[in-house]
């Protein structure tokens, strides 16, 4: 133990530095001053690098500053003990000191080298100041085009309504003279039409009647788009059984076995959700009119946040091959004999599940019956 | 009250002609006065020039006339004391929303859709007779003038 301090402090076989500076006060002065400024400035700085690197969340290599802040900090002991050994000759301490600083000096190289290109790559200010320059470019011009996309948008939306409100008032003045006048015609001038004359007549009159049903569908489906959604919390299984019922009443004819799911309660706009069922049940309803034991089912499930209804009827379903056209406004798979109807229920229902963010689709086999899918 | 006249506003020929062949056939016996956009229409009700005002007992009016609408006819007839009290019926072809929203802040009485089907139109004209014309009430003061 003795051996160790000795070897370390003792001053015995040694003289301090100051003899070989022989004891010059000027010389001793300039080393004892260096020494002891360096050594102070060495101890402030790892003090900075260490309360700056604790400081900033953000900072990369945060072990890299922590080493560098390690080996100041033992260059300012190598300083201290060089001022010490002026006057005493520790220099057991000195060369462990210095042992030490090597190794760590060594790991601050070690570590620096593979730092450099990998800090390189950081983005400095400057760059990333272009790089917010050029972001707030993109910004603007984006912003720009969504306004000029908007603008668009209102004025399509604008033309539509004026297109609209032009079909409500427009196209049906003139059938209104067709079917007024055939009438006319049929009841003041009559006798003097033969039989199959007056048939044209009733003819003319019926097409201008069937005009006035696709007018006023067109318009309802486009006011579909025109109003806004109100959303609130709707029974839709209540919903689904009213609708029924009204198809009961206005039919009493029919045996129709409806099954529907109770408690169904979603979020959506009532009365276009109404609109929408309405369209789906009749359809069910409708082609399942050639069975004595029609069945509607009426089923909800939930998936992934999304609430997936099935209308599943066991009438007279559809070929899959013309499935893509079943949702085409006024478009037919049935002929006008075979299922009243013009082709809108469909169409006007996708529209409404669309317009609540949700989607439709229909399978169906041939003469056994069609499901109705929709996601709300 | 056969002799109460009913001021019918319509730019339209054919629909002139039909409107009358159906107030006809529903038995509306009232001479049927004609004007065919909203400035004639005022000047008839006002009295303008050497005429007298006609106090009609109901008024059917289009929406979409010339020169000046079927609304603002209507929010002039309103805003005259003599013919505020008016029946003004809007007897039209929309049924736009927009339409009747306008029409009933503008203070219309009634809004009717004409049908395309005539039987049908027949059937509304002889309801919107046998309604203005004998059922509705109004006090003496307004009660029209045979002219």
């Amino acid at each position: 133990m003795s051996a160790i301090i000795e070897y370390l402090f003792g001053a015995a076989s040694f003289v301090p530095h100051g003899y070989c500076l022989l004891w010059r006060p000027d010389l001793v002065a300039i080393h004892a001053v260096s020494d002891f400024l360096i050594a102070l400035s060495y101890f402030l700085i790892p003090f900075g690098i260490w309360y700056f690197a604790r400081r900033r969340d953000d900072l990369v290599f945060k072990p890299v500053f922590f080493l560098f802040a390690a080996f100041i900090l033992f260059c300012g002991i190598t300083h201290l003990i060089a001022l010490t050994t002026l006057w005493f000759p520790i220099y057991g301490a000195q060369g462990l000191v210095k042992a030490a600083t090597a190794a760590i000096s060594l790991a601050s190289a070690y570590a620096l080298w593979p730092t450099i290109p990998k800090a390189l790559a950081i983005p400095g200010l400057s760059n990333l100041r272009k790089a917010n320059e050029e972001m707030a470019e993109v910004v603007s011009e984006r912003e720009a085009l969504v306004a000029a996309r908007t603008a668009e948008l209102t004025a399509a939306y604008r033309e539509m309504e004026a297109f609209a409100y032009s079909v409500a008032h427009d196209l049906r003045t003139p059938l209104r003279s067709i079917n007024g006048f055939s009438d006319a015609l049929a009841e003041e001038h009559g006798e003097r039409l033969a039989a199959p004359g007056k048939q044209m007549v009733e003819r003319i009159q019926q097409a201008s009647l069937r005009m006035g049903k696709l007018i006023d569908d067109l318009l309802n489906m486009s006011r579909l788009t025109r109003t806004p959604i109100q959303v609130s919390e709707v029974n839709i299984s209540e919903l689904a059984e009213t609708i029924i019922d009204d198809f009961r009443r206005d039919d009493p004819a029919r045996t129709v076995k409806a099954d529907i799911a109770p408690d169904i309660v979603v979020k959506c706009d009532p009365n276009l959700m109404r609109i929408a069922l309405t369209h789906l049940l009749s359809n069910a309803w409708k082609f399942t009119a050639k069975r004595a034991d029609a069945h509607i089912e009426f089923d909800c499930a939930r998936s992934q946040g999304k609430n997936l209804f099935d209308i599943r009827d066991n009438g007279v379903g559809f070929d899959m091959a013309y499935a893509s056209k079943l949702f085409v406004p006024f478009h037919r798979l049935h002929s006008e004999t075979e299922f009243p109807g013009n082709g809108i229920g469909l169409a006007i229902a996708a529209r409404i599940i669309h317009r609540h963010g949700g989607d439709i689709s229909a399978e169906a086999s041939l003469g056994k019956g069609t499901i109705v899918s929709f996601s709300l | 009250m056969i002799n109460e006249v009913i001021l019918l506003v319509e730019d339209n020929p054919d629909d002139e002609a039909l409107a009358i062949r159906a107030l006809t056939k529903s038995n509306v016996t009232n001479r049927i006065v004609v004007a065919r956009d909203g400035v004639e229409a005022l000047s008839l009700l006002f009295g303008e020039g050497d005429h007298s005002p006609i106090t009609p007992a109901v008024i059917l009016m289009d929406l979409k006339l010339p020169k000046m609408s079927g609304i603002e006819t209507l929010a002039h007839i309103r805003a005259n004391e003599r013919t505020r009290g008016l029946p003004v019926v809007m007897l039209t072809t929309s049924d736009e929303e927009i339409d009747m929203i306008r029409s009933y802040d503008a203070g219309v009485n009634s809004y009717v859709r004409k049908p395309i089907d005539f039987a049908e139109f027949t059937s509304v004209t002889a309801q919107l007779g046998v309604y203005w014309l004998l059922l509705n009430r109004r006090p003496q003061a307004m009660t029209p003038i045979g002219n």
